[in-house]
């Protein structure tokens, strides 16, 4: 006995796991490829941002909805509002206004920032087929090396699968004993013979390997098609933080308009007060005037007329009014009473103003 | 040990394939209940540490906050600087945008705002703050084409894209004016606005 029967058990054993790896990962991608025939969008998980639920590598693949049909608490897909053109796959943790959708990344601290119209929403996350996605996942991140290192892993499977072939050829217990060579005899011409022996065996050999490469080739299709059906692109979860700086605020100055001016005539006789009220901002300062000549100025709500500011203009009796100014009287803002308060000029006994 | 028969070899051949085709199914099946079910549509509180993180140094405090008693007249100025600090442990894009944007009068109109990126200085004095060599100016325009246009991350503001690799600093230089020739139509008007600094991987 030339074979040993372990070994034979051991190459069937070894054969045997892996097409059973094989099988699982065609498997595998054909639960995230084939959902993509009735409309289903797969989609490759690219970050963290909803972990521990979803990790970098799944294919996770999202069933359209309708928008009504929405509800809180499932993981959806939708255009990332931030990254046109990208998507998001985040959780929809409240309604919003005008209802728009909220959504979070479980592992993110606060909510997206951006609300998410229920017409982006590409589907509800179904299936998640765990790393099925991490070739893609490495292509994007630039890792070539490990996808490299992935298909030589892969063919070294494919070869293993192959090793125990002749077992489950009928035991070549009469080969053993080497069947005598025919001849050397070289045919040429239209002679046909009976097959040798050996060309039978080189036959068989040569359909062996045909199908062997046949089922390689299904298995490369099958992955092909599997990568050409997740889009390379599905960048699908996203990590925000923000931090923000309380609202600033400001306000204008403002000129209110001087109202219910009175004159008050003082003790000392000959001066008068006159007082008014106004809606101004602090800072604002005032001019009492006459026509457009400035009598007096103030930074309170009155101001005392002394004769000498009045004497120049030569008049017995004129009306006074009151200017607001909120900024330098250049910028014009500024406001004017429009009711104004009369004095006069006395000349009894000395020179003096009065209210009129 | 019995020998391998053909028979045996034949249904180790072909066994391996459906079991592995339902232990997928399984794996899927499995995988896609406790990612999406309804029982964990409750989102932990599992946050990943650090993978995108920024702070800023304002302990809450507004970077302008124009008193009552001193309102704002034409030519009014103020300058303020911020330190915001991007912690995270991936690469990222760091965008500005404002929130909470009001204005009567038209104040905000008349208001100027640039916002210059840089470094030195921190929240409360510009003093040391450089601008960077390139690419400093962050926005240029008035108070209401911020707060108007940057609302989100999409329409935010800025060039800053932290490596991730270690703790990256970066201060903003905040300056308004109230224009000189604002006119009066203006006065008592107000204007409101918060700055937001939103950081995602990129």
């Amino acid at each position: 006995m030339t074979r040993s029967n372990a070994g034979d058990w051991t190459r069937l054993i070894v054969a045997t796991v892996a097409r059973g790896v094989l099988a699982s990962i065609l498997g595998l991608a054909l639960w995230a490829a084939v959902p993509a025939v009735i409309g289903w969008h797969p989609t490759t998980v690219m970050t963290g941002s909803m972990e521990p639920r979803l990790v970098p590598g799944d294919v996770v693949v999202s069933r359209p909805v309708t928008a009504a049909s929405l509800t809180v608490g499932r993981v959806l897909l939708f255009d990332d509002p931030d990254h046109p053109g990208e998507l998001r796959l985040h959780r929809f943790v409240r309604t919003g206004p005008g209802g728009t959708l909220i959504t979070k990344g479980d592992a993110n601290r606060q909510d997206d920032s951006t609300r998410v119209a229920r017409a982006a929403v590409r589907g509800v996350a179904f299936i998640r087929v765990p790393l099925a996605g991490l070739p893609v996942l490495w292509l994007r991140e630039g890792r070539g090396m490990l996808v490299a290192g992935l298909v030589a892993g892969l063919a070294v499977v494919a070869f293993l699968t192959t090793i125990d072939r002749s077992l489950r050829r009928a035991r070549p217990i009469a080969s053993d004993a080497a069947p005598a060579e025919l001849p050397r005899a070289r045919h040429s011409g239209p002679h046909h013979l009976p097959p040798t022996r050996r060309e039978i065996r080189r036959r068989a050999r040569r359909a062996r390997r045909l199908a062997h490469a046949g089922a390689l080739g299904v298995l490369l299709l099958g992955l092909t098609a599997f990568s050409a059906v997740v889009p390379p692109a599905a960048l699908a979860a996203s990590f925000s933080t923000t931090t923000s700086n309380p609202t600033s605020t400001t306000a204008a100055a403002f000129a209110g308009t001087p109202t219910g001016l009175t004159c008050a005539n003082n003790a000392d006789t000959v001066s008068v007060t006159i007082s008014w009220t106004s809606a101004s901002s602090p800072g604002t300062t005032y001019d009492v005037l006459n026509g457009s000549t400035v009598i007096a100025s103030s930074t309170t709500t009155s101001a005392v007329v002394t004769t000498s500011s009045v004497l120049g203009l030569g008049l017995l009796a004129f009306p006074l009014n009151v200017r607001a100014d909120a900024a330098p009287v250049a910028t014009n803002w500024t406001a004017t009473s429009t009711t104004p308060v009369s004095v006069r000029i006395s000349g009894i006994g000395t020179v003096s103003v009065r209210c009129a | 040990m019995p020998f391998v028969t053909p028979f045996t070899a034949k249904i180790a051949a072909w066994i391996a394939i459906p079991a592995a085709l339902i232990a997928s199914g399984v794996i899927v099946s499995a995988a896609s209940y406790s990612a999406f079910s309804a029982t964990t549509s409750n989102p932990t509180s599992n946050w990943q540490a650090g993978s995108v993180a920024l702070t800023d140094d304002d302990n809450g405090v507004a970077l302008f906050t124009v008193s009552p008693t001193v309102p704002l007249k034409p030519g009014s100025t103020g300058t303020n600087c911020i330190a915001v600090t991007s912690t995270g442990n991936l690469p990222s894009t760091v965008k500005l945008y404002g929130s909470n944007y009001a204005t009567t009068n038209g104040l905000a109109a008349q208001l100027s705002l640039t916002i210059t990126q840089g470094t030195g200085g921190g929240f409360g004095t510009c003093t040391g703050f450089t601008p960077l060599a390139t690419g400093s100016s962050v926005y240029s325009g008035t108070v209401a084409g911020f707060g108007g246009a940057a609302t989100t991350f999409a329409t935010g503001v800025g060039s800053w894209a932290p490596t991730g690799t270690a703790s990256e600093t970066r201060v903003f230089q905040f300056s308004y004016t109230l224009s000189p020739t604002a006119l009066p139509t203006v006065m008592g008007g107000t204007a409101a606005l918060g700055f937001t600094w939103e950081a995602q991987n990129s």
